[in-house]
């Protein structure tokens, strides 16, 4: 399993990693696959915080939380990418976006009754602080601040918590955070 | 600025679907939808799922973009009158407008002709089912961000929940 990261940047008011289509992408590759059966892929948040500076008022921390990405499986298919972003609003003058995630790849024999098996994971995060003209009402991406970045690959063993599934007790759900 | 090809053909698919006066009547929809349920008869309390298979049915790849199916799609459910089904606390917290618009999956996918890709919506945590009785459901999905006319709906499918 190998991952490729875009780099950080603000495209209209939206704060992101990488260019869309296409942020991080996930590829899965087994020296010998067995015939048939499908790839899949499970990614759990470990961090996903906003933090906000209104042009009038308080800082404000709004977090995700932590667990499922939105749905089990994060995408069937190999590869699979993501393009986390945070939306950037008029009310604000500066905007910052820290993420962490665990994406795992998981194999599917297809066959009655059987369950995925983890083949093992990639730790990977990107944080980006963009900044709002307030003459010319346009947002950019603070000068130095984008980080991005991907752990190796963690090959699932059965000596792990959960014999290397991925195990998550909450859901990390699209546009709802929490203010902190 | 120059547009992909893919992307424009998204466009001009936009575009033509705009044309038709009636949405649902349009034939030259690139995408369709397919809905389905592993069980179309449950009890009162059981989890109901229902599969989505978004199929590209043109000659060229058409790009989608997917981030949570129960808010990529538009989910009709109605009860045997035809009313429709009060959505689930979850269900109406996931339709309000985010705070603060972050998006943790959030992916655009190629699919190429005739192939599909496969989504579950929990429809159970998001409308409650809590009466025995037949519902009905469809979904639909804008296909870009132009116009609410360019909309592909699905097939009807029916749960009866008993008992």
């Amino acid at each position: 399993m190998t991952s490729a990261l875009g780099n950080v940047n603000v495209t209209g008011t939206t704060l992101q990693l990488g260019v869309p289509p296409k942020g991080a992408v996930f590829t899965g590759s087994v020296k010998t696959q067995p015939n048939g059966g499908s790839f899949l892929w499970v990614q759990l948040i470990q961090n996903e915080t906003a933090v906000v500076t209104p042009i009038t008022g308080n800082v404000v921390t709004c977090s995700a939380g932590t667990g499922l990405d939105n749905v089990y499986p994060y995408s069937a298919g190999n590869p699979t990418d993501d393009n986390p972003n945070l939306g950037l609003q008029a009310q604000y003058k500066e905007e910052t976006d820290t993420f962490a995630a665990q994406m795992y790849l998981m194999w599917s024999s297809g066959l009655s009754g059987s369950i995925p098996v983890p083949l093992g994971s990639v730790a990977w995060n990107w944080s980006g602080d963009a900044v709002q003209n307030l003459t010319k009402h346009t947002w950019s991406e603070k000068t130095g601040t984008g980080t991005k970045g991907a752990g190796s690959f963690q090959p699932s063993l059965v000596s792990q918590p959960s014999e290397g599934y991925p195990t998550w007790t909450s859901v990390v759900v699209n546009g709802k955070c929490q203010i902190q | 600025m120059k547009i992909p090809a893919d992307l424009h053909f998204v466009v001009w698919a936009a575009l033509l679907s705009t044309m038709c006066a009636l949405p649902a009547q349009c034939q030259q929809s690139p995408l369709s939808i397919a809905i389905s349920t592993p069980q179309s008869t449950l009890k009162v309390g059981s989890e109901v799922r229902i599969e989505v298979t978004l199929t590209n049915a043109s000659s060229r790849r058409v790009l989608i973009q997917e981030r949570n199916p129960a808010t990529d799609y538009e989910i009709d459910v109605r009860d045997e009158r035809g009313t429709p089904v009060p959505e689930t606390d979850l269900g109406r917290k996931l339709k309000e407008p985010p705070v603060i618009p972050m998006n943790s999956r959030n992916f655009g996918k190629y699919l190429r002709p005739n192939e599909s890709t496969k989504e579950t919506i929990p429809l159970s945590d998001l409308y409650s089912l809590s009466h025995a009785g037949q519902y009905t459901i469809q979904v639909s999905r804008l296909m870009s961000n132009k116009p609410k006319d360019v909309v592909v709906k699905s097939n009807t499918i029916t749960v009866t929940v008993t008992e």
